[in-house]
């Protein structure tokens, strides 16, 4: 059959030459990347299985996906309610984070030109591959607090020219975060092999990151 | 862009956002011609994003991002139109004829785009497909077939279908 069987050819091409007329752009709705960001923030940390083993999406790259780590393979497992409090921990700051996001993504007139240390702090974030390899933990975990410290100082620098509401906001998002990153390094030193507390522990920096990036975006006074 | 898509890949999401930002309109008239109303596209487009996400290791470059993020977009419709049909089949209350008579009869004039629009919203899930992806996006049979898994020759069908009930609704 082809295509314009048993039709007029000039209605035919009338039809066609409308199609092609439309706008090929539609603004998407001004809500859309905070629900898309919500949904990838909310799959980087799984349920843990039954058998106590944990998957953790996002933290190095969007193929780890699906990546289930085994606690019990790799390393010594922690106590038997410490990765369940840890992922909660992890969980309550995840929901927090979303929460910040969607709260500082609503606003406008956001300052681009502050963002530039962000990309020199994910980058130098060490991996949780570095932090199982290390013979000293405490050193790879003085890397993590560096990759912060910039942006950490520069909230600091700036708290007191934020609208209240906005630096509440925040630190009720840093205390969470701050306790799951303790918890966190508390079970590493326990159990230095474990992949799924290093992982863990990893996603948490990177959310403290996140968080701070918004931080660091915020204009003075805007909120 | 390459970079972004590299960075994205690695778990940046802040790339992917930057992704986002530079498809999102084209995605988006997409999903709002694919799906039967404005909050269904919306669900789409969020659907697309994030599915595009998940799957972006997968992305090796040998389409364009556009190509790729569009396939996405129809594989997300088509798994959600199959869900609709079997809700429908087990509702027992709406089926592609009742499709057909809501294009035949639908209120539309000829003259603007927003009636071109309204017509392509009234039609069946499949022809809309055809119709949205041969004669607006621009994508041949074949590539429709092999975006969508639907034999070419179905395509073909399919959009002659869209056709006459366009030229039908738009007299």
């Amino acid at each position: 059959m082809h295509d314009n069987d048993e039709f007029d050819e000039a209605a035919l091409q009338a039809l066609r030459d409308r199609a092609k007329a439309l706008p090929r752009d539609i603004a998407p709705p001004p809500e859309a990347w905070a629900n898309i960001r919500h949904s990838i923030e909310r799959s980087r940390v799984r349920a843990l299985t039954p058998r106590g083993d944990v998957a953790v999406a996002g933290t190095s790259g969007a193929h780890t996906s699906t990546r289930v780590v085994s606690g019990g393979v790799h390393a010594p497992a922690p106590s038997r309610l410490l990765i369940p409090r840890m992922r909660l921990v992890v969980g309550v700051a995840a929901a927090l984070f979303v929460a910040v996001t969607v709260f500082v993504v609503r606003r406008e007139g956001v300052d681009e030109t502050r963002i530039g240390t962000v990309a020199a702090a994910l980058e130098s974030l060490p991996q949780p591959d570095a932090l199982l390899a290390s013979p000293s933990i405490a050193l790879v975990f003085a890397q993590y607090d560096e990759a912060t410290s910039d942006l950490t100082k520069d909230l600091e620098q700036r708290r007191s020219r934020l609208q209240p509401e906005a630096v509440a906001v925040i630190d009720s998002c840093l205390t969470t975060i701050d306790r799951a990153i303790k918890e966190s390094r508390t079970a590493l030193t326990e159990a230095p092999d474990n992949t799924t507390i290093a992982e863990l522990l990893q996603l948490t920096y990177q959310q403290k990151i996140d968080l701070l990036r918004r931080a660091a975006e915020l204009p003075l006074g805007s909120l | 862009m390459t970079d972004d898509i590299a960075r994205a890949q690695r778990g940046d999401t802040q790339a992917f956002e930057r992704i986002y930002q530079q498809h999102a309109g084209r995605v988006n008239a997409l999903c709002r011609r694919l799906a039967p109303d404005v909050n269904r596209a919306d669900e789409l487009l969020q659907d697309v994003f994030v599915r595009a996400w998940e799957k972006l290791e997968s992305f090796r470059g040998e389409s364009s991002l556009n190509s790729w993020l569009h396939r996405i977009t129809v594989n997300v419709f088509l798994a959600a139109d199959r869900g609709d049909r079997r809700r429908r089949a087990h509702e027992d209350t709406v089926d592609d004829d009742r499709y057909e008579l809501t294009a035949a009869t639908a209120p539309v004039h000829v003259g603007d785009r927003i009636d071109l629009e309204r017509a392509i919203a009234a039609l069946p899930p499949g022809a809309r497909m055809a119709f949205v992806m041969h004669d607006i996006e621009g994508y041949s049979h074949e590539e429709i077939a092999a975006m969508s898994g639907i034999a070419a020759a179905t395509v073909r069908v399919q959009l002659h279908r869209a056709r006459r009930h366009l030229m039908e609704a738009l007299r």
